[in-house]
């Protein structure tokens, strides 16, 4: 407590939500007697616009210095109370709020103990609220342009709807044209457009837009800096370029591999992978006769692979009407998990592609005289043994990071997934942020995507970077975590347990430092430091140990 | 020991990640749903925030258990949080016992915020097993009990 405190305490009955199970005004004319408490009121609705207003004047009138709030939960109006004691001139961290709406009047019935653990609630509240801390709030420049790393379908997308919301914009590719695996695909059923003139379409789009500079056969070399400031050093035919980019987005797409042990076949003439087919169905010329029975094989390099099972469904129907062979499709469990799959394979039966499920006896694949003779237990057919024999069987593959993963994973500082893919922030809700802030990733570089979700990925990425550098400025809260220098012996802990690599070494004060626009606030470097030299704003050892007094008292 | 096993109330200080637990308990408050009154939370941004030294001065202040609730294996906020918080309460449960504390005082559990039912149960069985070993020895030692 490095001041004298006076603390409000904004008591809510919630339109008597509250009062029904909480005897609030008993608990009011308690709080009244504590000494720093220099103010207790009861409203109806603490959150409405009026009584808000009042808790402003109440905050400058009475020169209250922390605010409790005995309440519903934080995750709904702490933000509104925040505000109003900005508008009144009083940092806005000097809040602690009791919930007694969510955790205690709305769980506990009988009055008498709602009440009494509602107060203890309370108190605890005001225990941590004399530990406060303020925090400042500052602006930071960001820079707006992008750097995008990978001219894959991804890439592109996200580089045209970067350049749409008028960000400047750095296209990286290693080969010498735009493209990536949209050279390899003959067709991207059921989309209309052929992949050749989804490609141009998308080139075009690049070259005619200003703000877009491809770059290709160049590579990433370093990066240094921070989130909203990043300094690329890029190599481009062996000369070096350098700039500067608020943000970078990892496009750099995944690679395929065919598992020989898992098969316990090579590849040959008539056994050949996805991606062989679809450039035999490109160029006419390579058969030397169509094939007139053609297996497809699914679900035994990977079972969960959505970009296997989408180019089987869509190749199978291609050769089927294409050349009229009869089409087999071998699955273990078809699964048809993104939008339009279920539309394609109801297609494909239509069409008179014949799916056979095998369990979990993988099916004996024999080459002989040209043709290769599958055999399996049919669970449709209640587990007989089929055998078939076709001109062609096409595999599965896994899909597998790129080699080259690891390199950019150093560069970039950012981390891969249990599978070697890029990890995202969180599956579900920032899919394509990586850990690091500034740092996104998108297609299939970070998960299974076929070229549709890759498309939509690129967009998605681009919306991510643009909500954080659209108006060049970040608002960031300045030290919420608080190295003390002296007691930093820079022993690195934090900088390893760091899970978004924010904090670095400060080598004038030869202290651990806490990089404010990269620092998501977990406080995981102050629970870990073994010098106690960190400690964050909010939850301080003081505001946690106090709130644990509450303990001591008698029931 | 307890005299009435029915009239002892333990007190349990759960840490909650305010990114699942704090808000699977407040969804069970939106659902009505009754727990043991005991049960105080106390918010913390990830649970990789809780140090061993605040689990003890629970413990110390006379907590008869301490939970620390931490957001599902694999998908934790701020990805390696919950992890490390696993292995800082393993690691308090190493000598926990050693200064007589019995170690099922200190649970870890993972739970979604969209799990408010297992919150409750969570907590429910925590009370239950707190109730069966009776109030912390530390309090009875510290206040005389």
């Amino acid at each position: 407590m490095a001041e004298d405190t006076k603390i409000g305490v904004f008591l809510c009955d919630c339109g008597e939500v509250i009062s029904r199970n909480i005897d609030l005004s008993g608990i009011k004319s308690n709080l009244e007697k504590i000494s720093d408490v220099g103010h207790v009121t009861l409203s109806h609705y603490l959150c409405s616009q009026k009584e808000i207003e009042l808790m402003g004047s109440e905050i400058s009138e009475k020169g209250l210095n922390r605010v409790v709030i005995g309440g519903c939960s934080p995750q709904f109006c702490e933000v509104i109370f925040m505000e109003a004691m900005e508008k009144s001139g009083l940092n806005p961290y000097l809040l602690s709020i009791a919930n007694i709406r969510d955790q205690c009047g709305w769980v506990h019935p009988g009055k008498t103990r709602a009440t009494s653990k509602a107060a203890r609630q309370i108190k605890m509240a005001i225990s941590k609220a004399r530990f406060l801390e303020p925090i400042k709030k500052e602006t930071v420049s960001i820079n707006r342009d992008v750097l995008i790393i990978g001219g894959g379908i991804s890439g592109m997308e996200a580089a045209i709807e970067l350049s749409e919301l008028d960000h400047k914009v750095t296209l990286l590719e290693r080969e010498k044209v735009l493209g990536g695996r949209l050279h390899q695909l003959y067709s991207l059923y059921p989309l209309e457009l052929t992949p050749g003139a989804l490609l141009a379409e998308k080139i075009e789009a690049i070259n005619r837009r200003a703000n877009i500079e491809v770059l290709t056969t160049a590579e990433l070399l370093k990066i240094e800096g921070h989130p909203g400031n990043f300094v690329a050093k890029i190599q481009r035919d062996g000369s070096p370029i350098t700039g500067n980019f608020g943000a970078i987005v990892v496009a750099t797409g995944c690679d395929t591999q065919f598992p020989r042990e898992r098969y316990g076949l090579e590849l040959s003439d008539n056994i050949i992978t996805q991606l062989q087919f679809e450039r035999m169905l490109k160029s006419r010329e390579e058969w030397d006769k169509i094939p007139q029975k053609i297996g497809f094989m699914l679900d035994i390099s990977d079972e969960y692979s959505r970009i296997s099972t989408i180019s089987a469904l869509r190749n199978g129907l291609a050769a089927k009407r294409r050349f009229g062979s009869e089409v087999y499709i071998f699955c273990k469990n078809l699964k048809l998990d993104a939008p339009g799959l279920e539309g394609l394979y109801r297609e494909a039966r239509d069409e008179g592609v014949i799916f056979f499920k095998f369990g979990d006896a993988m099916p004996t694949i024999a080459p002989a005289h040209g043709q290769i003779n599958i055999q399996l237990e049919d669970l449709y057919l209640a587990r007989e043994l089929v055998t078939l024999s076709c001109d062609l069987l096409v595999v599965d593959e896994k899909i597998i990071p790129q080699r080259d993963f690891e390199i950019l994973k150093s560069i970039l500082n950012i981390d891969l997934d249990s599978n070697g893919f890029y990890q995202q922030a969180n599956v579900h809700l920032y899919p394509v942020s990586s850990i690091r802030k500034g740092i996104f990733s998108a297609g299939s570089c970070r998960a299974d995507l076929d070229f549709s979700d890759a498309l939509a990925d690129g967009r998605a990425a681009a919306q991510a970077v643009h909500q954080l550098s659209y108006s060049g400025k970040a608002w960031i809260e300045v030290q919420k975590l608080v190295v003390d220098a002296d007691k930093c012996a820079l022993c690195l802990t934090c900088i390893r347990s760091c899970p978004h690599h924010a904090i670095e070494v400060d080598h004038e004060k030869q202290a651990a430092k806490v990089i404010d626009l990269a620092c998501q606030g977990c406080g995981i470097c102050a629970a870990e430091c073994p010098a106690k030299a960190i400690q964050h704003k909010g939850y301080t050892d003081n505001e946690i140990g106090a709130q644990l007094e509450f303990l001591e008292e008698a029931i | 020991m307890p005299e009435d096993k029915n009239r002892f109330s333990p007190k349990i200080a759960a840490f909650c990640c305010f990114h699942s637990a704090y808000l699977a308990a407040d969804s069970a408050g939106a659902m009505r749903k009754s727990y043991s009154d005991g049960v105080y939370i106390i918010r913390v941004p990830c649970a990789g925030k809780v140090e061993g030294l605040h689990i003890l001065q629970a413990f110390e202040k006379g907590a008869d258990g301490v939970l620390i609730l931490a957001c599902p294996q694999e998908s934790c906020h701020y990805i390696s949080g919950n992890i490390r918080a696993k292995k800082r309460v393993d690691y308090i449960l190493r000598f926990l016992e050693e200064i007589g504390i019995e170690p099922e005082r200190l649970k870890l559990f993972n739970l979604a915020s969209n799990q408010a039912p297992r919150f409750v149960q969570v907590v429910n069985e925590m009370a239950e097993r707190i109730k069966d070993l009776g109030p912390s020895p530390i309090k009875a030692g510290v206040i005389g009990r």
